[in-house]
């Protein structure tokens, strides 16, 4: 009898319908706040745009009906089918004569690829045809964006699931079996956060030339304590809960163990620092970038579009504007992310 | 006999002060010895931090003693590596205190009690569920309780999840540490009743280890008494009236009775509990018996039989009445 009570409460205090995994509180938690919800859909949101830039912004028209024939001349832009040489016909054509010869020709929101330079119209402030203006060599700002933020993004998520990755291995050896090796590798943490990795950045590219994969590698190597300290708590508080001590009473391996049991209940805080850790790498790749040791010219990033609107400063607001703002909004957005996330998962405010 | 410990210790090492003191350790099992025989259950009382979670550590070779030996079912296990001991794990088992920490947070129910079938590699894959289901319906839980997770249960429930789970390899015994003294009194009653159907059930063998004399008393045919370390009496729980260690008499003067007219003169004891980091010489318990004399700081008392099944450590066991005896002596003054 007392049973069937029990099941009974059981029941009342939460609705079977409603999801109760950890990540589906956490979900509902964190889409509490509107906040938090903007912050992911605009990182959603740039990183569709990334995904998709050379749909979004491309000189090559998406779609051709001439004579009969479709043609999608857009596709050889893509990677990997640049490689496939789809339409050799197609290199020859004039677009502008082709449409005036009746074929019908269709382009993509933005008809303009990011390096195509028009000497005829540059500085121009925003208009219909070119949302956001263009740039001294006639460049369209908006195109150029695009294509930045795929530099920005893959940076920044590339350099931190390197981190992550590192951080977690390293705090969970040093967690979990304690004793000398936690304490070489506690060393080892103290040893890496002295370095001063903006200047160890610098030298590095000074050696071996500017490129965005050098600074995904070095803050990927350097940028790991932080998470390997954080997943060291985790997994030093956790071995010694009962449920590991079950675990291991079970017989069970220490790979199972920790991959297992032991990780998905540390992985929350991870995630935390890990998005902040996005924003700062982004912010890293941009500073550089403006400094000229991030990407190399022509290919555009945020930072580097920055750079060059210096010298046009007060005759075109547009070119420092808008990448300014692409920055500080992703940035921001991670930030809230974060915070979102760091509130979400606290169990002091869950109800 | 299922189980046989011999002469079990374990003592932590603490880590030194300044490097010109000692170093010191906590005593936290000294010297333990009983045996257990299959389908019975042995109780284990004392004061918290008397040891008892570790000497239940030590059985399940979860840490290792500093000397001693434990035989299960003859086979020695303390000289056995750890691959040679899993596939003899899924023979003794555990329940733990804590049925808040002693579940993981991200698994479901279903999750946590398959876990154990797919770490031994018992039997078909898809007879898992079948074998779950039932184990879920033995301990009493919904049959809904499969997908959910544990912060969906109430203590009691949560409790029942661990049962399963220690049941679910088919052990010969299980080590139940305080299992209900996290639980509300009201569920006490139900989860002991629970591990005694089971027992029946499954043809079980239980060290059950409480702070409490009188869970103990209920669910177990024999009891260890152990005070800082040592067990201190060992004794069949219906002849537990004529208990001879001062200290199970102020353990039992604490159980209430149930009849009110007998008024149970209550014995407290002076002092506290001494620490294990350093223990008293002699007996251990001299500084807060009532009986102690000079004798009992000179020298180390040990086990020894009273009668056939009565063990007492206990240098002034001669001197000292059995508990029923006090009890007539209240009543009469
Ligand atoms: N891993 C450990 N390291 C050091 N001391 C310990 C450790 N585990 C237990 N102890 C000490 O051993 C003694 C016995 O503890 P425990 O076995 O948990 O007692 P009980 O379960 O009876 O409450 C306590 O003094 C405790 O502080
Ligand atoms: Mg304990």
């Amino acid at each position: 009898m007392a049973l069937i009570l029990e099941n009974h409460q059981a029941k009342k205090l939460k609705p079977p319908q409603e999801k109760s995994s950890y990540w589906a509180i956490v979900r509902r938690q964190f889409s509490r706040s509107w906040l938090n919800r903007i912050g992911l859909i605009i990182i959603l949101a740039m990183g569709f745009v990334a995904l998709v830039a050379p749909l979004l912004a491309n000189s090559q028209p998406l779609y051709v009906r001439y004579e009969g024939k479709v043609y999608f001349p857009i596709l050889q832009k893509i990677w990997p089918l640049t490689h496939l040489n789809l339409y050799p016909e197609i290199r020859e054509w004039n677009f502008d004569k082709l449409e005036k010869k009746g074929a019908d020709v269709r382009y993509t929101l933005v008809p303009y690829s990011p390096n195509d330079y028009d000497l005829e119209s540059i500085l121009l402030p925003p208009d219909e045809y070119h949302l956001l203006g263009t740039d001294e060599q006639g460049r369209d700002v908006l195109s150029r964006m695009i294509y930045g933020s795929r530099i920005s993004l893959s940076v920044g998520f590339v350099a931190v699931g390197i981190y992550t990755l590192i951080g977690i291995i390293i705090g969970a050896l040093a967690g979990f079996f304690g004793g000398r090796l936690d304490m070489l590798l506690s060393r080892l943490i103290e040893v890496v956060i002295c370095f001063p990795t903006f200047f160890l950045i610098l030298t590095i590219l000074a050696i071996f030339g500017p490129s965005i994969y050098n600074i995904m590698i070095i803050i990927g190597l350097t940028g790991w304590t932080g998470i390997a300290r954080l997943s060291r708590g985790e997994f030093l508080k956790l071995r010694d809960q009962d449920f590991v001590t079950a675990c291991r009473s079970q017989g069970m391996k220490t790979r199972r163990i920790i991959f297992r049991h032991i990780l998905p209940n540390a992985l929350a805080p991870v995630l935390v620092s890990a998005t902040f850790g996005i924003a700062a790498a982004i912010l890293v790749e941009s500073s550089l970038s403006f400094l000229g040791f991030g990407v190399q010219p022509p290919t555009p990033s945020w930072g580097d579009l920055l750079s060059q609107s210096r010298a046009f400063m007060d005759i075109a607001w547009w070119l420092t504007i808008f990448p300014g703002a692409a920055i500080f909004l992703t940035i921001t957005s991670f930030n809230l992310v974060g915070e979102g996330l760091r509130d979400a998962i606290d169990p002091k405010l869950r109800r | 006999m299922l189980l046989k410990v011999e002469n079990i210790v374990k003592h932590f090492p603490l880590p030194r002060g300044w490097w010109w003191q000692k170093k010191s350790k906590v005593q936290a099992v000294n010297d333990v010895s009983f045996s257990l025989e299959g389908g019975k259950t042995l109780g284990l009382v004392g004061e918290s931090g008397c040891g008892k979670t570790t000497l239940a550590r030590l059985l399940m070779r979860l840490i290792a003693p500093d000397s001693g030996k434990i035989y299960l079912e003859g086979e020695e296990l303390t000289s056995l590596k750890e691959s040679k001991l899993r596939p003899l794990r899924k023979k003794f088992q555990m329940i733990f205190q804590d049925p808040y920490s002693s579940l993981n947070p991200r698994m479901t129910v279903g999750q946590i009690l398959t876990e154990p079938l797919k770490v031994h590699g018992m039997g078909k894959k898809a007879g898992y569920l079948n074998r779950v289901q039932e184990m879920i319906d033995k301990v009493g839980l919904s049959r809904n309780a499969y997908g959910r997770y544990p912060h969906e249960f109430s203590g009691g429930q949560r409790q029942r999840v661990g049962i399963a789970r220690s049941l679910m390899l088919y052990p010969k015994l299980v080590i139940a540490d305080e299992p209900v003294s996290a639980l509300d009194v009201s569920i006490q009653a139900q989860i002991i009743n629970l591990m005694m159907d089971l027992q029946k059930d499954m043809d079980l063998t239980y060290l059950f280890i409480a702070h409490d004399l009188k869970v103990v008393r209920h669910i177990s045919q024999r009891i260890l008494v152990m005070y800082l370390g040592h067990i201190v009496e060992e004794i069949d729980s219906e002849h537990l009236e004529s208990a001879r260690h001062p200290y199970t008499h102020a353990l039992l003067s604490a159980v209430p009775v149930p009849s009110p007219q007998v008024a149970r003169k209550k014995i407290v004891l002076t002092g506290d509990v001494p620490s294990p980091i350093n223990p008293p010489s002699g007996c251990s318990f001299r500084t807060r018996c009532p009986y102690a004399q000079e004798i009992c700081a000179e020298k180390d008392p040990f086990l020894d039989s009273l009668h056939d099944d009565h063990r007492v450590a206990c240098l002034l066991v001669k001197e000292v009445p059995p508990f029923s005896d006090l009890e007539k002596n209240s009543e009469t003054r």
